[in-house]
């Protein structure tokens, strides 16, 4: 098996930032966010030359497939923290911070599928089809989980961006 | 707000974070050593394996490019939630076993190697001696908690602030009453910590750590008649810093959960040694591919609602909602002769069984969900519901030809996959699928 060349660090180089910011989305934690891309990257080093299609489809596919189990093996390696604030986005402080913090927040307390499902279709902005197929379920559960999870987003977050805009 | 608002609104939550600048050296470096791996395990060079262990060993610090940190200041992070225990006397009713003591800590010692997170480099730079937190006998035999200094920096795989940290690892007895790691943790950004663990070959123990929080714990999700679920959490009692609960014989510790009371969505601690499985990999849906079935003239219209109207009644009944909830992949939809809408699917939560239910939504628009319990797959019809009211059954089997009658009446028109039939102590339903032909008596 070959290393990947110069094709490999410019796919890297072009997309790390988008797929990054996807997995602070999805996780609520840029540290967790980095841990989860530079492992996609190195599962997609591996698999480079046997990659078909588009390598960001990939990447992207193998983002939401870690999150997932980073979830699912949370018995092992957990995402409620003990200590207030342990676990809440890291985010710089910038303007507007509460504002995004509390949207984050609001992601991170979605079931894990609902917030994929927001963070793909209204971030990544893919289509329900392909959303469906990179959470392996169907177009109508595409459906249900976003309508389910702007409700609850429109219940957590409004007040708080209604005050920031004062 | 609106889908745009949404958008705009994630994407300058996340404008200000940036790749790494050397993210491509580190993924190469990552990738590099993965090709590695894998070239090793192909060519399955076992006899080769102890002499490059010994290369690690010996390389070890230099490789790993700690030999900087082991001068560097040793100042406690302040958001080390396992601190505390380094600063307690030994408790538990070994305590003063010192026997014991030593073999928990040379336990501790001899695990890191094999450890899941010792590629993350936590065992790198260890700072004083092991602790023995808590020593006990449990049902499930000795057990302890040992605690150790890390310094803890950035990683290949960990990605933290550089500090003093506490590592935890959470020790019982195998069969033969050897003493064993279950699970080793460190306070990862980003993540919860683990509290408790079972510890226990033959009889077992959950042993859960007090962490100041009234704390219950529960064996397995509650199905009612009325297709709600709920755990029922029994508080834990603290004795020297820890609870220890004996479990039954024939306790399934993939179902146990530990929480915060009052329980609520969120409330979750986590306990090393409950075998969850590997999900990603494991499908336990009875019917793990997308489809729609209709169940007959007006159901099409709801095509587009059914899902979410299956998805929210069952979330509606389901308390203390589960770490891994697992949704239908196939909805069967219609009306009931008095107007009611209805949709069938399957719903699994956790490590437990998928079950089948009905959701029957009136004109009025009360909802109600009647179960249809575990599903057998290779039962004819492994989706068999008895509706209530006389509304008849709904019955289901993925790629069969459904067809019913009453007494000796005539067959009705087959229909795929799923079928609504009217309600009669002599209904029967006819199951064919790839030229056999099966039938079923509906009681």
């Amino acid at each position: 098996m070959v290393a990947p060349g110069d094709d490999f660090d410019i796919f890297v180089r072009g997309t790390s930032t988008r797929l990054l910011r996807t997995a602070v989305l999805l996780t609520g934690d840029r540290s967790a966010g980095e841990d989860l891309v530079q492992e996609v990257y190195e599962r997609v080093y591996v698999r480079w030359r046997q990659i078909r299609g588009a390598p960001e489809a990939y990447a992207r596919k193998a983002l939401t497939n870690l999150v997932a189990n980073r979830w699912r093996n949370r018995s092992r390696k957990p995402e409620v923290a003990l200590a207030d604030h342990h676990d809440r986005p890291d985010l710089d402080g910038a303007d507007g911070f509460a504002i995004r913090d509390q949207l984050l927040i609001a992601l991170q307390d979605l079931p894990p599928r609902q917030r994929a499902v927001i963070v793909l279709r209204y971030y990544e902005d893919l289509t329900e089809v392909q959303t469906a197929e990179i959470l392996r379920c169907s177009v109508g559960t595409v459906k249900s989980q976003a309508s389910r999870a702007l409700g609850k987003l429109r219940l957590s977050t409004e007040p708080v961006i209604q005050e920031g805009l004062r | 707000m609106s889908d745009i608002d949404l958008q705009h609104r994630m994407t300058t939550s996340v404008e200000t974070v940036d790749a790494p600048s050397d993210l491509v050296d580190r993924v190469r470096q990552g990738g590099a050593r993965r090709l590695r791996r894998r070239r090793f395990i192909a060519a399955a060079a076992v006899a080769l394996s102890a002499v490059v262990v010994a290369d690690v060993a010996t390389a070890g610090p230099s490789v790993m490019g700690g030999r900087d940190d082991t001068t560097a200041a040793a100042v406690p992070a302040t958001d080390d939630p396992y601190r505390f225990l380094l600063n307690q006397p030994t408790r538990g009713d070994l305590a003063n076993d010192q026997i014991y003591l030593d073999q928990v800590v040379s336990t501790w010692d001899e695990s890191h190697e094999k450890s899941l997170n010792q590629d993350r480099g936590i065992f790198d730079n260890l700072r004083g001696n092991p602790h023995v937190a808590w020593a006990g006998r449990t049902p499930g035999g000795r057990a302890a908690i040992v605690v150790q200094q890390s310094y803890l920096r950035k990683h290949d795989n960990l990605q933290i602030a550089k500090g003093l940290y506490t590592l935890i690892g959470f020790i019982g007895e195998d069969a033969d009453g050897h003493s064993t790691l279950i699970a080793d943790s460190y306070p990862a950004p980003g993540a919860g910590l683990i509290t408790g663990f079972v510890t226990g070959s033959r009889q077992r123990a959950l042993v859960m750590l007090d962490t100041g929080q009234k704390v219950g714990w529960s064996s397995k999700r509650i199905y009612a008649d009325d297709g709600s679920s709920h755990l029922d959490y029994a508080p834990l009692k603290f004795t020297d810093g820890i609870s220890v609960v004996p479990l039954r014989a024939g306790t399934d510790v993939r179902t146990i959960m530990v929480s915060v009371l009052p329980a609520g969505k969120f409330t979750h601690l986590f306990v090393a040694g409950t075998n969850w499985p590997d999900t990603s990999t494991r499908e336990s849906r009875l019917w793990p591919t997308a489809a729609s079935w209709p169940l007959g003239p007006g159901a099409e219209e709801m095509r587009n609602s059914a899902a979410d109207l299956f998805g929210k009644t069952l979330d509606d009944v389901t308390a203390q909602y589960p770490l891994l909830a697992i949704d239908s992949l196939w909805h069967a939809y219609g009306k009931t002769a008095n107007g009611s809408r209805l949709v069938v699917g399957e719903f699994a939560m956790d490590t437990d069984a998928t079950r089948v239910y009905a959701v029957l939504q009136s004109p009025t628009g009360k909802t109600e969900v009647v179960p249809g319990g575990i599903p057998d797959p290779s039962a004819p019809l492994p989706v068999t519901i008895r509706l209530p009211n006389d509304q008849g059954w709904v019955v289901a089997r993925r790629g069969a030809r459904l067809s019913s009658r009453v007494g000796d009446g005539a067959w009705s028109t087959p229909r795929e996959n799923a079928a609504l039939v009217a309600e009669n102590p002599k209904t029967e339903a006819k199951v064919e699928v790839a030229g056999s032909v099966q039938i079923v008596q509906l009681r």
